[in-house]
């Protein structure tokens, strides 16, 4: 019998809304509102309130997938990683470094979305990079 | 249909698509043929015409009666008597509330 | 602090109780926690706080995956309310729950202005203050009918529909909700059909509101959804002599089949 709650912060936008999570005995169960934070007070949107339901679901991505022959195939990082940089790499000789473009998820951090545009930016070469929040 | 089937969801609907006024008619109390139904509704109308009143819909635009299955007159004098009353108050406040879909337009 | 303390250790140890469900500092912040004889050395972390969790709520949850086991809640007066209500509508068990009272701040009694901020088994802090205060109902209620329908509006109508009335509010406790029911209230539409989403919401909330507030506090948007649950609950007393979370053993109206209304009342 163990029940604690771990305050977090949302996954889900660029807010930031403190969510506190629920485990029961080693199992995510729900999630609350952070009471004292100031960047919610409390409350959530209906987003911050299901945020805790993708984290058991069977359709959740947990492993890279690359597509060969028109299907996807679960694979290591390691091996998606290669195909990801020798691609890039391929595409930027072809076709000049514009060619490519990003955009960054406002669920990632601040940091995450930092090194997105700096690998854009540095090993790329371009500046077409775009932040989901913006569309 | 006994009177303890009509769900306060049914009245809230009926109020939502525009009905001007709402008449609930149920079996007299002691001649349920359920026992106890009509007393479920006594109760589930009189919370909820307090509560549209409260949220600015005249509790008058609610209505229970007990009407029996052989009260053909009576029912036909309150439907009368309803009517005439929801007239005197004219169309439901909800049909003002400016529709959804306008509002969207706007924004678009 | 320290009362509660003694107290939370004695029952752990006695073994009366399997666990007690409160309010533990996580770094200086505090959360909801169990404190079983596991984990008694947290309870040097115990707080009462200034802030405000569905603790009754958590209690569904746990009791639903331990049902022979006894546990502790640290309750407020208005937790104490709701708890009674869960016993009637049989989410808890009365002889599975015992409930240590604690006081509410006087900053608390200030902003929540409840009928009763006393609970009745109180271990820790003093009994304060009455500050009962129901003008906001009041308010409303003076307005004409065209006021009132305009302010609701204006107010319903800015909810983004994020269900945190409901999901916070410690007496909802259905598996399945009406205000997810498709043909009544349809997805994806913001703000939902004006009034009946919260009309419904309200309805539900009759004979069951325990006026702690928490669902005004959830809200992201400020809707004074606490004085529309105030006048439901202030309607069930009026009409049908029940108020919800003050008698024990009062049977709520609502859920039995009952004598003694007979006539429509104005």
């Amino acid at each position: 019998m163990y029940y604690e709650c771990i305050p977090t912060t949302c996954t889900y936008c660029g807010c930031g809304c403190s969510v506190v999570l629920q485990v029961l005995d080693g199992h995510l169960v729900g999630v609350l509102p952070g009471k004292t934070n100031p960047v919610n007070e409390g409350s959530l949107c209906i987003k911050g309130w299901t945020s805790h339901e993708f984290v058991y679901r069977e359709k959740r991505l947990k492993n890279p997938l690359v597509k060969k022959d028109g299907v996807f195939f679960e694979t290591g990082w390691e091996e998606a990683l290669d195909t990801v940089a020798g691609k890039l790499k391929k595409i930027k000789e072809e076709s000049g470094a514009d060619s490519i473009a990003a955009l960054a998820s406002a669920k990632c951090t601040n940091e995450e979305n930092y090194l997105m545009q700096k690998l854009m930016r540095a090993a790329i070469g371009t500046n077409n990079i775009d932040h989901c929040a913006r569309l | 249909m006994c009177s303890a089937r009509v769900s306060p969801h049914f009245i809230i609907r009926a109020f939502q698509e525009g009905a001007d006024g709402v008449l609930v008619a149920g079996c007299h109390i002691g001649d349920c043929h359920y026992l106890k139904g009509n007393y479920i509704a006594i109760k589930r109308v009189a919370i909820l015409r307090d509560l549209i009143d409260f949220l600015g819909i005249s509790k008058e635009r609610l209505l229970l009666e007990w009407i029996a299955g052989s009260e053909g007159d009576k029912y036909a004098r309150v439907a009368d008597e309803f009517t005439e009353k929801v007239r005197s108050l004219g169309p439901s406040p909800i049909k003002r509330i400016p529709f959804r879909e306008k509002a969207v337009a706007m924004v678009r | 602090m320290e009362a509660l303390k003694n107290k939370v250790n004695e029952l752990l140890e006695s073994g009366g109780i399997a666990g007690f469900l409160g309010l533990r500092n996580f770094g200086s912040e505090p959360f909801p926690f169990l404190f079983t004889r596991d984990t008694a050395a947290e309870v040097e972390k115990i707080t009462t706080g200034a802030v405000r969790y569905p603790l009754s709520k958590i209690l569904i949850r746990i009791a639903a995956v331990y049902p022979d086991a006894i546990f502790g809640i640290m309750c407020r007066a208005c937790d104490e309310r709701a708890i009674i209500e869960l016993f009637k509508n049989t989410k808890l068990r009365s002889d599975k729950v015992i409930t240590i009272g604690i006081s509410c701040t006087d900053d608390l009694v200030q902003a929540c202005k409840c009928e009763n901020p006393q609970p009745s088994n109180l271990v820790s802090g003093e009994a304060g203050k009455k500050e009962f205060d129901r003008s906001d109902v009041q308010k409303i209620a003076s307005m004409t009918l065209e006021q009132r329908f305009d302010f609701w509006t204006e107010q319903l109508g800015k909810c983004i529909k994020c269900y945190g009335c409901r999901n916070i509010c410690p007496v909802c406790f259905c598996d399945v909700c009406t205000l997810e029911d498709q043909p009544l209230v349809k997805r994806g539409e913001i703000p939902p059909e004006l009034p009946s989403f919260h009309l419904t919401r309200a309805y539900h909330m009759a004979g069951r509101c325990v006026d702690c507030g928490l669902c005004e506090e959830a809200c992201p948007v400020d809707i004074p959804l606490r004085t529309l649950y105030r006048r439901v609950r202030e309607s069930v007393k009026e009409l049908l002599d029940y108020l919800p979370g003050e008698e024990r053993d009062k049977v709520p109206p609502i859920q039995v089949l009952g004598d003694g209304l007979f006539e429509i009342r104005d």
